[in-house]
């Protein structure tokens, strides 16, 4: 359930998530920023800009250490020439959170309702110490989209600081007269943010056109081809042939040989690795190339890597991805692991030719926050962490997976009907 | 004592605490003086918000269970809360302060309502060996009751609140009408430490593991 207002300035109708929390919304159709934090809307600023497209819709929701949350708000900020974008999460039983998203990588953060501890030298919060970054700056937010619980506005501008740990979390501070809001922010993998599911249900704005009632328009749904009683037999025949030859062909497709392989090291929180796997040498006239790469055993960190698969003679480039990650911990419902130490990459209909294929990849560190972050014994060791990868690439796969679900998908919509008209009888 | 029935509509008004001399009468918003079930005027309708607590929402506090019993909702010029008033098994009460999705348990503190002196923004205080800073001074208004309470919330009540705040998280929250003042000390909560049951549900989200 939510609050349901109309926006005084473009009409289109917003759905209010935290109602009775928010009490600016900045319109997604128009931009408007619109006082809800009274019985009738009134708008504040009114603006008519394009809607904002956001990586993350207003409204998507996605499971982040355990809870799942909604993305109400959306900022963009700027300080020195460099811009962001942060969102502002809810859920109503947990309340607000932060998702930053800066050059790529994403930070979760939570407000404090204290102030860290004062030490040398910087400050300390959640057994961390964290030490300056940089000078203060001044954030100013450039656009707002979505709701918000305080009075929000394109132009507002706050003193900032923020201050960062040696495992990568920070501490950030902003001001605004008197008041101070500390945030803590720790990194989390993108992964986690494409998780997102983006808003199902209508579109208030744009309400999809009625259905056709079946009855008024039997006309011409009636006289497609499908319709008739005796119809489904065929279709089950036809549906049986598709499958067995999409099993046979592709089955016979992805019979290949190994073509090349390589072991790298890349660095934990260390820089980018480039690096040459080898050559593939594809012979059919389409096929797939399939790229395992194995990592050695770690915990609580992530291996990103980009693979790009050059054709030799047109310079052309496939590309693909692959993430290494095993994480554990500990919370209410005691220990858990999530994750792998392999993965297998599989390209489909690869042209005949020669490639080249390369690859970069880099390694990630990922701190429980739950745990306080112990500092290594010798601060160098933390840095130089190296995570061994075995990588083979060969032409054809294993596309068992893909065959199983197009037989399932040839032989569905015949079984959908075959159940609903037993349904219905 | 047991339950009554509204003087106004006729509506039965559930007994929730042993004490409170005022209860809102869930039908018709009447506010109602226990002692002779009288009406005393009428409370505004609230209106809907997405807060997780609920009056009978149940948990656990300084060493105590607790009911949630009534509920205050404050609102001024940039926003509004809620104060959920807690009545623990020991007899005693507590304020439960929900804003901006965090919360805050008060206890009132009858030896801190008589402040002598007018307050300002940046006055100090120490109050339990905590410093704490005038930081937040805003004129707000009752927007209605629920449950039974300890005062009466009429209409048109307006009230000064102002909040203290120390760095290590204490709070400290001082309401002055005309006729008299109210203080009450405590400190930010998680919800999850406060280990509730029955939790409003709402629609379209799942109770988190920890809260069930």
């Amino acid at each position: 359930m939510s609050r349901a207002i109309t926006c005084p300035s473009c009409g289109g109708t917003i759905a209010v998530k935290a109602a009775g929390y928010s009490v600016s919304v900045a319109c997604q159709y128009c931009g408007s920023v619109l006082d809800v934090a009274h019985p009738d809307v009134k708008v504040i600023a009114e603006y008519h800009e394009a809607a904002a497209r956001l990586d993350l819709p207003l409204g998507s929701r996605g499971v982040i250490f355990g809870t799942q949350w909604e993305a109400v708000g959306w900022l963009a900020r700027e300080a020195g020439g460099y811009a962001w974008q942060e969102y502002l999460l809810f859920n109503p039983y947990a309340g607000y959170r932060w998702l930053v998203e800066s050059g790529g990588e994403w930070q979760f953060g939570q407000m404090l309702t204290a102030r860290p501890e004062r030490l040398p030298g910087g400050w300390g919060w959640a057994g961390r110490r964290f030490a300056p970054e940089e000078g203060g700056a001044i954030i100013s937010t450039t656009r707002v989209v979505g709701e918000f619980y305080w009075r929000v506005r394109a132009g507002d501008a706050v003193e900032a600081e923020s201050f960062i740990s040696e495992d990568g979390q920070s501490l950030s501070l902003e001001r605004k007269g008197d008041e101070e809001q500390w945030t803590h922010l720790v990194p989390i993998p993108r992964r986690w943010v494409e998780g997102f599911t983006r808003p199902q249900g209508p579109d208030l704005a744009h309400p999809t056109p009625e259905r056709p009632q079946a009855e008024a328009k039997r006309g011409w749904w009636g006289a497609m081809p499908g319709r008739g009683a005796g119809d489904l037999a065929p279709m089950l025949i036809m549906a049986a042939i598709t499958a067995v030859l999409c099993w046979v062909i592709l089955g016979w497709s992805a019979q290949g040989q190994q073509q090349a392989g390589v072991e790298t090291n890349v660095i934990v929180d260390g820089p980018e690795v480039h690096f040459t796997v080898g050559q593939v040498n594809v012979a059919q006239p389409y096929h797939y190339v399939s790229i395992y790469v194995e990592g050695s055993p770690f915990v609580n960190r992530w291996v990103d890597i980009d693979w790009r698969l050059v054709n030799r003679a047109t310079q052309q480039a496939i590309t693909a991805s692959s993430t290494l990650e095993y994480y554990t911990g500990s919370d209410s419902d005691g220990a858990w692991s999530e994750g792998n130490h392999q993965h297998t990459a599989l390209i489909a209909s690869v042209p005949r030719g020669t490639y080249d294929l390369v690859a970069s990849a880099q390694a990630k560190r990922w701190n429980d926050p739950a745990v306080a972050y112990s500092p290594p014994a010798d601060p160098f060791e933390g840095g130089g962490e190296p995570i061994k990868l075995r990588i083979g690439v060969a032409t054809g796969g294993d596309n068992t997976g893909w065959r199983i679900l197009l037989v399932v998908l040839a032989l569905a919509w015949p079984g959908v009907i075959l159940l609903w008209r037993r349904a219905k009888d | 004592m047991a339950g009554l029935t509204c003087p106004q509509c006729g509506a039965p008004v559930p007994m929730r605490s042993g004490g409170m001399p005022y209860a809102v009468c869930g039908h018709c918003q009447t506010v109602i003086a226990r002692d002779g079930a009288q009406a005393v005027g009428t409370a505004a309708v609230l209106p809907y918000d997405i807060s997780p607590i609920q009056l009978g929402t149940g948990g656990a506090v300084d060493g105590a269970r607790f009911t949630v019993v009534g509920r205050v909702r404050w609102g001024w010029a940039d926003g509004a809360w809620n104060e959920w008033l807690l009545q623990l098994s020991d007899g005693t009460t507590r304020w439960l302060g929900e804003a901006m999705g965090q919360f805050q348990i008060l206890a009132e503190r009858p030896d801190l309502g008589e402040w002598p002196l007018p307050i300002r923004l940046g006055d100090q205080v120490r109050i339990d060996g905590q410093d704490l800073t005038a930081s937040d001074i805003k004129q707000v208004a009752c927007l209605g009751g629920e449950g039974d309470l300890p005062f009466p919330t009429p209409k048109d009540w307006r009230v000064e609140s102002i909040d203290f705040r120390s760095p290590s998280g204490a709070a400290l929250s001082v309401q002055r009408d005309e006729g008299r003042g109210m203080a009450y000390s405590g400190r930010y909560v998680e919800l999850a430490e406060l280990r509730p049951s029955r939790l409003r549900a709402i629609e379209g989200w799942a109770v988190p593991e920890g809260l069930r």
